[in-house]
């Protein structure tokens, strides 16, 4: 009997010893991240490439969501499961000094090589329409007001702008480029824009014929296919990663 | 005693050299434990669209505005195929580059290249490019000689001449890209990455060459989801003189031209870096996405050369 | 892999040497063919058995024969070298009238004692004895008749006819002749891994299904995540088996396997068995024996069927979650334990309020027949069918806001509309021709089966897109997969008798091969719920498949203290995969061929086992084993004239067991496991994919007890650290996988305790008539289990247990499962999912479970006829 006792007494002492020192013994590659984003501008006046300069006295702008993501396309189709994500729409003052919050980063730590992402204005799957989000202002994706000058001409306009996603299930801008590596939640990330740009393709000259004080730019005319060029194409956000004080 | 020691001491060690006989062999990978080596054979094929061009219609497949597309000429310089595996490391490839007419291509398009001795497992990662036309590139049968010397002499990874049709009106282009791309990680269109060869057999890779990607109304991504527009034809051929040169489609706005909505011009790049974008832009882009795999298979990971 | 003989391995094996060294110098008594305890069965193959010379009836006690008493008594009978009885244990108690009786008469019992190689010596036999009352004497298990009686097993008690000292050749004398003693099968042991789990232990819990039996094995966790249809998740010595890819399983000989299931590669439904038909289960954790084939990476289990108390019944019960089952065993007497039948009822609502409801039903039956010239066949037949809803997975940051209850299922209509239905149907024939006298024996079965299985799962929402019409996105991911498999198959094997080709070195050998060859449909679709439209089409296959396997297995031994055993393997596939969607033009491009895309592939795979066994004294075992295996691939995932490209697992284990009479086993092993691919389950595609080699290296402690003789206690705790070798493949999607070197492999419970706990006992009489007691508990704990992105999972403790009394033919029980009440992850996921919980759908990673049930008891009644 006594021999029993011992060979029980000894298979439990090992068990236990066993489940104490397992209790730290996991090592991961990955690790959850949280961090703030904020929106940062630029230069809110710029050179146009016809002669132009822009400045704006107003821009709001609606930003979100982001979906980042490890491979070289973010678009929906190709990267299904994104590394990190701003799940929320803020609209921001885009011609404020101070950075402007934007909302968290939830995901994980690793490289980031894209991102996609709507400006408020979402067709997500289960969405039978492109749909702005509620704290759009007056329901459009930004709100831009200012003027451009060349020489004597001056043009004062508005727009109204709708970064609409072209396909149910897609972002607005379903993949640019965004590097990153993210080893911790010591972290920041600065969304940086210079909206100013986005006027870029705008064609002045043109609306300088028109007369018209001040020119209101809205969804579906070519001035407005000029702005979104501006967005996508000459003068996209920027994201910079910046190391921060751990929260 | 002793004869019991001396044979437990003979089986110990008789084990002991078993076990280590044993413990070497086997297939330390995850292939068949016979091994073996097959060929690989690389053709390039066009998409039916360069052989045939697109018709107007309501069909997804078809010209949504009413532009009958078709190509006289079609040349491009391909080559730098290239496989990898994931779990040894091991590559295998040729960086030749061969210049090919896709119109004169034979139905079961140009064999490019026959890789023999290759291991006969699967080669998961596979790439190729669509590159500027330097020296050393080589032209293959039927492409002339002459047609590799203009790509050369031009630097086009493209090359294509041809014409839009609709309602009697007909606008005839004649465009060099200098648009060299690399394709890779390409899978065929389930899904499935690279090439499995067959041991004593051969594998067919097929990368495929679409033609119809500047008439999409945005830039691939992934699964092709788009409508087929070509008005654009019409609308930068500013001198209406039926025909569109290049020095038009960089002057032509992509406001004007490729209107948003229907178009979604998401990662087009301003190619010529005059600060703008046009139409020259676009297609310049999506000359950037033509290359394909086994048919319909996507080769989502490009750079830009 | 570089590595000729691994560490850990090479140490165990000098250990090894270095005590059989001693052993050898300090032996003085000759061998003992050892006791059979539950946990190893060691084979006689190296001497001739003890044989009965005269035997005296154990005559029925009259105590009993007033309480019309039917029992079984086994009594463990030591048999000296002159052939009398030195020694008498009872091993399984019948009631101690009984036992005395039974004692009484075997011990005027001689035999002609066992024999190596000439020599007389001491051993040790086991003898069941059945009571059944009134008048006809206590028969021994089959009475003797001469010319039909049944083939018997190879640890049997038999007299060979040649034997100078054994009977008449005239059958009309009953004694001392042809004492027949069946039993149940007994392979050759492969090592310490390979455990009999007996079924004092697999009775001592209460176990809801024939899958959760294999729980009371070491190392073993089984989930249920997918509802009461869909087959159970096994996961094994730091194997996540997913429904049977890494478990070879079979079930009455009969392998429950189905190759390239569309669920799971190697999906195996264990529902068709009926918990109380299963008398012994086989698991090895390993691949040690040459017979494992398919799906042998982590181990493999074979259910042995049977019914030990002859007497049919019928057992009626109800519990939690309105719950009904009944259960009818027909076990007629005189009838061998494989002579059964059974058939099994359920229906319940399930826990979570309406969406985990299944009814389920099933029969199965056997019958073993003696057939003329020393053959006897068991006939197999098994059916089954369930249809469940499923509840599927809640996400855990919507439990954690409270948005949905941890028992709940999303309210959505997708998520409600899952449900699965499972079929099957099996027959099986084995047959036996009794050993020769130079030992050798020829065996051969076959078997077919029909199984059909339609499962409707939706585990990420609202996340895919239409691949037949790309413009179709967000209509839920209802996946519907089905799955029509037929499958036909056999066995041959032929083992020698004990040659002698070089002085001191006996050899055994045996040759066998076994086939199975499936045709399987399966489909693939996404539906839109309420009205199960189909949205999109992944998959539409016909296979056809062809396993052809032979081995050859070898027992050597020099020396009555060592033996090695051990042979290889071969194994040839076949595929034809007939891809009915296979180069579909996608809707934007235009039509050049016709969809369908047919092909063909094979590959052999082929490898070593082999169990180095030492003996130094009679209370200690050694053994040390290497083995290599092999799981097939998924066809529709293999290319024209791919070479089928195999997971190869190599294992290999060293351990230790030491006995202390029959009462304690104490049994301690040390394994590692390298495997070149591993398969993780992907719920967007619905399919598993590779995530490249792993190993998991571990220590298993296993205590089989029986303190007092009403008191059984089974104890094992397995202790695993698997890891991922080498990063991830690189893909399109994650070009640069994130991998620190030693990573932990997630899902996996760095240690897993289970303990089985039998009480017995006879307390007080009803109508003069003694009631007996049960009682017994299981227990498992889970520690806290890694997973992905550095998290990690609570612990687990879950209590089963069961009280119950009997009283002659009336039996009544109460089992409680999850006594404790514990809320837990039954199994924990992470992927990507949109349940519309935000306005802003999430597309990063996050963690998913299904709930385990929570407290429920089952009362019973059992009616003995």
């Amino acid at each position: 009997m006594k021999h029993h006792v011992v060979l029980v007494r000894s298979f439990v002492v090992v068990a236990g010893v066993l489940a104490v020192a397992l209790a730290g013994c996991v090592e991961a590659s990955q690790e959850a991240v949280a961090y703030d984003a904020v929106a940062v501008s630029r230069d809110a006046a710029k050179d146009t490439s016809s002669g132009w300069i822009v400045t704006l006295s107003r821009a709001d702008v609606a930003l979100g969501p982001f979906y980042f993501c490890a491979a070289a396309s973010g678009s929906s189709t190709l990267c299904a499961s994104s590394i990190a994500e701003v799940a929320g729409v803020t609209v921001v003052n885009a011609l404020a000094p101070a950075p402007s919050p934007l909302g968290r980063v939830h995901g994980f730590s690793g490289n980031v090589q894209s991102v996609s992402y709507d400006f408020g204005i979402s067709w997500f799957d289960t969405q039978t329409a492109a749909t702005p989000a509620p704290s759009l202002p007056g329901g459009h994706s930004m709100r831009l007001e200012g003027e451009a000058r060349k020489g004597a001409m001056l043009v004062s306009f508005t727009a109204d702008v709708d970064v609409v996603p072209q396909y149910q299930g897609q972002n607005a801008l379903s993949t640019a480029s965004a590097i990153a590596s993210v080893e911790s939640s010591a972290t920041r990330l600065e969304v940086v824009l210079h909206p100013a740009g986005w006027l870029r393709q705008v064609d002045f000259d043109a609306i300088a014929a028109t007369g018209k004080v001040p020119f209101a730019i809205r969804p579906g005319s070519a001035e407005h296919g000029a702005i979104l060029v501006g967005i996508k194409n000459l003068s996209p956000l920027e994201f910079r990663w910046t190391a921060a004080a751990a929260p | 005693m002793m004869n019991r020691r001396s044979e437990g001491a003979a089986l110990v060690l008789m084990t002991l050299v078993s076990f280590t006989a044993v413990a070497a062999c086997g297939s330390k990978d995850g292939g068949s434990s016979t091994g073996g080596n097959g060929n690989v054979q690389i053709f390039v094929v066009p998409e039916d669209t360069i052989a045939n061009g697109l018709q107007p219609g309501t069909e997804l497949e078809n010209v949504q505005d009413g532009w009958t597309i078709s190509y006289s000429r079609y040349l491009v310089a391909v080559g730098n195929f290239r496989a990898r595996r994931s779990d040894t490391g091991d590559s295998i490839g040729d960086p030749s580059i061969h210049v090919l007419d896709l119109k004169a291509a034979p139905t079961s398009g140009y064999v490019v290249k026959e890789l023999t001795n290759v291991a006969a497992v699967r080669w998961d990662k596979f790439g190729y490019d669509i590159a500027n036309a330097k020296a050393g590139a080589t032209p293959l049968a039927p492409t002339t000689q002459a047609d590799a010397d203009f790509m050369i002499q031009n630097g086009y990874s493209v090359y294509y001449e041809g014409a839009g049709v609709k309602a009697g009106k007909t606008i005839t282009f004649k465009w060099g890209f200098a648009a060299g791309t690399s394709f890779d990680d390409c899978a065929s269109p389930d899904g499935v990455p690279g090439f499995a060869v067959p041991a004593g057999g051969t594998v067919q890779v097929k990368p495929t060459l679409h033609g119809d990607h500047q008439y999409f109304d945005n830039i691939t991504q992934g699964v092709e989801i788009t409508k087929r527009l070509a008005q654009w034809l019409e609308t930068c051929d500013k001198d209406a003189n039926a025909e569109l040169t290049i020095e038009e489609l960089k002057k032509c706005d992509v406001v004007t031209a490729l209107p948003q909505p229907p178009y979604d011009l998401t990662a087009v790049k301003d190619q010529d870096g005059d600060g703008k974008i046009s139409v020259f832009d676009y297609v310049n882009t999506q000359m950037r996405t033509f290359g394909d795999y086994q048919g319909d298979g996507e080769c989502p990971t490009r750079a830009s050369q | 892999m570089k590595r000729a003989i691994p560490h850990t391995f090479g140490l165990a094996l000098g250990v090894t040497a270095a005590l059989l060294w001693q052993a050898e110098a300090l032996a003085q008594e000759p061998a003992h063919e050892h006791a059979r305890a539950p946990a190893d069965a060691p084979s006689n193959e190296d001497v001739t058995p003890p044989s009965v010379l005269t035997h005296v009836d154990a005559q029925y006690p009259p105590s009993a024969r007033q309480a019309r008493k039917h029992g079984d008594v086994v009594l463990a009978l030591t048999v000296d070298a002159d052939g009398h009885v030195s020694k008498v244990d009872v091993f399984e108690s019948g009631g101690a009238d009984l036992d005395e009786a039974a004692i009484v008469a075997a011990r005027q019992w001689t035999f002609v004692p066992a024999k190596r190689a000439g020599k007389p010596l001491a051993s040790r036999i086991r003898v069941p004895f059945h009571f059944a009352p009134p008048a006809p004497p206590p028969e021994l298990v089959a009475p003797p008749k001469p010319g039909t009686e049944p083939v018997l097993a190879p640890h049997v008690v038999t007299t060979p006819s040649a034997e100078p000292a054994g009977p008449a050749a005239d059958g009309a004398t009953p004694a001392p002749a042809e004492v027949r003693v069946t039993g149940r099968p007994n392979p050759p042991s492969r090592g310490q891994s390979d455990f009999r789990i007996p079924r004092t232990t697999l009775t001592a819990a209460p176990h809801g299904s024939g899958a959760d039996l294999l729980a009371t094995a070491p190392g073993v966790y089984i989930a249920h995540p997918e509802g009461e249809a869909i087959a159970q998740r096994i996961y094994l010595r730091g194997f996540d088996a997913e429904h049977g890819q890494d478990v070879e399983l079979h079930v009455a000989g009969i392998p429950m396997n189905q190759p390239s299931h569309i669920h799971g590669q190697g999906y195996a439904d264990l529902n068709l068995v009926i918990p109380e038909t299963v008398r012994s289960i086989r698991v090895i954790e390993g691949v040690y024996d040459p017979r494992q084939g398919d799906f042998a990476v982590a181990g493999s289990a074979d259910y042995d069927l049977g019914i030990e108390e002859r007497r049919s019944r019928v057992k009626l019960s109800y519990g939690s979650f309105d719950t009904k089952r009944m259960v009818a065993i027909w076990a007629p007497e005189g009838q061998p334990e494989e002579t059964f039948g059974a058939a099994n009822f359920r229906t319940t609502d399930g826990f979570g309020n309406g969406t985990r409801g299944g009814i389920s039903g099933g029969a199965v039956g056997q019958y073993r027949i003696g057939l003329p010239y020393d053959v006897s066949a068991i006939l197999h037949v098994g059916a089954y069918a369930a249809r469940s809803n499923i509840a599927g997975v809640v996400r855990r940051d919507d439990v954690a806001a409270g948005r949905i209850g941890l028992y709940d299922a999303y309210p959505d209509p997708s998520a409600r509309a899952q449900s699965a239905g499972t079929s099957r149907t099996q027959i099986g024939i084995t047959i036996d021709r009794r050993a020769n006298e130079d030992g050798s024996r020829t065996s051969a079965a076959m078997w077919f089966y029909l199984a059909s299985f339609r499962a409707r799962t939706n585990f990420t929402g609202y996340t895919q897109r239409s691949r037949v019409q790309p413009l179709w996105v967000g209509r839920g991911d209802l996946i519907e997969q089905s799955n029509d498999d037929l499958g036909l198959g056999g066995s041959l094997s032929y083992r020698s008798g004990h040659l002698v080709p070089i002085k001191p070195f006996a050899i055994q050998y045996e040759l066998g091969t076994d086939v199975r060859t499936n045709r399987v449909q399966q489909q693939q679709n996404l539906l839109q719920a309420p009205q199960n439209e189909t949205w999109d089409q992944r998959d539409d296959a016909d296979l056809r498949t062809t396993d052809v396997g032979v081995f050859g297995d070898v027992l050597v031994s020099g020396s009555k203290y060592v033996k090695l055993r051990g042979g290889a393997r071969a194994d040839l596939l076949f595929f034809d995969v007939d891809d009915k969607l296979g180069n579909f033009t996608p809707a934007f491009s235009q039509k050049t061929h016709l969809p369908g895309f047919r092909r063909t592939a094979s590959g052999i795979a082929a490898g070593p086992r082999a169990t180095l066994e030492g003996h130094p004294t009679s209370w200690l075992r050694l053994s040390a084993s290497y083995g290599e295996g092999y799981r097939s691939p998924q066809a529709r995932q293999l290319e024209e004239g791919e070479q089928a490209p195999f997971a190869k697992v190599r294992s290999y284990e060293a351990g230790a067991t030491v006995k202390q009479g029959d009462d304690i086993s104490l049994t301690a092993i040390a394994y590692q496991t390298d495997l070149s691919y591993d398969l993780a389950f992907d719920p967007s595609e619905g399919r598993l994919d590779r995530i490249g080699p792993t190993t998991r290296r571990g220590l298993v402690g296993y205590l089989l007890a029986a303190p007092a003789e009403w008191m059984n206690v089974s104890l094992s705790a397995t202790y695993v650290h698997a890891t991922l070798d080498s990063p991830p493949t690189p893909t399109p999607e994650n070009p640069s996988p994130a991998y620190v070197s030693g990573q932990s492999l997630p899902y996996v419970p760095p240690l897993l305790v289970r303990s089985d706990v039998a009480l017995t006992h006879n307390f007080g009489t009803v109508n003069a008539k003694p009631l007996t007691w049960k009682a017994g508990y299981g227990t498992t704990f889970l520690s806290s289990r890694p997973l992905p992105y550095g998290q990690t999972s609570p612990p687990v403790f879950l209590l089963d247990a069961t009280i119950g009394v009997r009283r002659d033919w009336l039996e009544l029980s109460l089992d409680a499962f999850n006594l404790l009440d514990a809320r837990y992850a039954d199994t924990e996921y992470a992927f990507v999912s949109n349940w519309q919980s935000g306005a802003v759908p999430s597309r990063v990673p996050a963690r998913h479970i299904t709930a385990g049930a929570p407290r429920a008891l089952l009362a019973s009644l059992t009616l003995y006829l």
